[in-house]
């Protein structure tokens, strides 16, 4: 009798030794449709493609890839006046370095679409996110996960943020919406490190845990960082609704903003971290 | 005979080259220390099983595509993939899918026997073996010590009979030479 394992692995090699072309699946909106309704679909997808190219720097070089290895596509435009007034770095001049479209690689987020090219910033680096690149795009898909039987699991999102660790292979990085920025949410953590993005006027940030004193970090273009404190005792579980406590080490329960007087702006609770 | 790295980059090369079995042998060689790794920190088998898939799918991408070099330390690749995936799991409530959609892997459907299979395998000590493979001994007993035994930085320094920031540096190094291990 096999074993989930088997049938992994049977999967794995059957997904190695097919054709990459045959492999590539359908788009997640097209996957309801008949193949008849696939084909017309595509169809007009081409066609608007075709009308909607002028406005794409599909020509630009480096063609971006994602990291599945398909062409992303680019633009010249400048990001929203939203992004460019919360976040410095994106300005002109930049306040950090600006970065060569080169050094994404083929490192972008799969369903990433139009990265703006002249915008993307090479961000300071910290202990476990040594080159990290700031980078914005027009839309994405972010939809991930089990959606309920029937529910279109593409969710296609506009005006994104999106920072991604060009050395670690694809498992690093984000991209989010404008309001994940703003909500105080935007954390990233890898091992037993921490990298978080604010917006402009915040000069400081606090963070704070359910089971040791808080620590305060400096933003610097748009950034800071922070590195491993003592755990709680029991297994890095913990998510809202589990019956397993103990956060995950990395993600602070809040964070309060501060200004460069010290004065309070705002603070964000996380609802990942279970005190 | 284990496998080294150097074995483990040759199955891989085999694999990018059509050998196919070959990343099924790379996968019989190392999701037992996955899954233990994986097993630990989750409480549902349905949670581990799903990151185990996506952990050796994202890995495929990498053999899939000529353009991308291949890890210089397979398995510290597919710890510090496992661990990312894990917190993004964490992050956003769910385990991503994206490598698996992309190959079209069936979902996991486990079974009593299954179930037991990934209990068992998160008190498997193959993973400490294979940690002390990967790393210098300080190292790997700071980062078993704090990640694998979730000890305090206080309480490791106590035993080790040194400071809390040594032992952070030495955690910090060990997640640092396994990250390191998946940048080529």
């Amino acid at each position: 009798m096999s074993t989930f394992i088997d049938r992994l692995e049977t999967d794995l090699v059957r997904a190695c030794d097919a054709p990459v072309a045959t492999r590539r699946s359908w788009p997640a909106p097209l996957q309801s449709l008949s193949r008849r309704g696939r084909l017309r679909m595509l169809a007009v997808l081409t066609a608007v493609a075709a009308i909607a190219t002028p406005a794409i720097a599909i020509g630009v070089a480096p063609i971006l890839r994602d990291f599945f290895g398909q062409p992303v596509s680019t633009t010249a435009d400048a990001p929203p006046a939203e992004q460019l007034a919360l976040l410095g770095i994106l300005r002109d001049p930049p306040p950090g370095a600006s970065a060569d479209p080169a050094m994404l690689g083929s490192s972008i987020l799969p369903g990433i679409h139009g990265v703006r090219m002249n915008y993307i910033r090479l961000l300071p680096p910290a202990p476990g996110f040594p080159h990290q690149l700031l980078y914005t795009a027009t839309s994405g898909d972010l939809g991930v996960g089990d959606p309920p039987a029937g529910a279109d699991p593409a969710i296609e999102a506009k005006n994104l943020i999106c920072v991604e660790e060009v050395e670690a292979s694809g498992a690093g990085g984000d991209c989010t919406e404008t309001s994940v920025l703003t909500s105080g949410h935007w954390l990233e953590s890898a091992g037993l490190d921490g990298y978080g993005l604010v917006p402009d006027g915040v000069a400081t940030v606090i963070l704070r845990y359910s089971d040791h004193p808080a620590q305060t970090e400096t933003v610097t273009d748009n950034t800071f960082s922070w590195q491993g404190y003592p755990a709680p005792a029991g297994p890095i579980t913990g998510n809202a609704g589990q019956p397993s406590p103990g956060p995950t080490p990395e993600i602070p329960i809040s964070i309060t903003w501060l200004d460069s007087n010290g004065k309070v702006l705002s603070t964000h609770t996380n609802a990942n971290a279970v005190s | 005979m284990e496998p080294t790295a150097h074995d483990d980059r040759e199955l891989l090369r085999a694999a990018r080259r059509g050998d196919a079995e070959c990343f099924g042998t790379f996968f019989r060689e190392h999701h037992r220390v996955v899954l233990a790794f994986l097993a630990r920190r989750v409480d549902e088998p349905e949670v581990a099983a799903d990151l185990l898939a996506e952990t050796f799918a994202a890995l495929l991408t990498v053999v899939r595509d000529p353009r991308r070099d291949l890890p210089a330390s397979p398995l510290g690749w597919l710890l510090v993939t496992a661990r990312n995936l894990l917190i993004d799991r964490h992050r956003h409530g769910m385990v991503a899918e994206a490598a698996r959609r992309r190959f079209q892997l069936a979902p996991v459907a486990l079974d009593d026997g299954d179930i037991e299979l990934i209990v068992e395998a998160g008190r498997d000590d193959e993973l400490l073996r294979r940690i002390y493979e990967l790393l210098p001994v300080e190292q790997a007993d700071a980062l078993t010590a704090r990640v694998v035994d979730e000890l305090d930085y206080e309480v490791i320094a106590g035993r080790a009979n040194t400071s809390e920031a040594v032992i952070r540096k030495r955690v910090s190094r060990a997640l640092a030479t396994l990250r390191a291990a998946m940048g080529s």
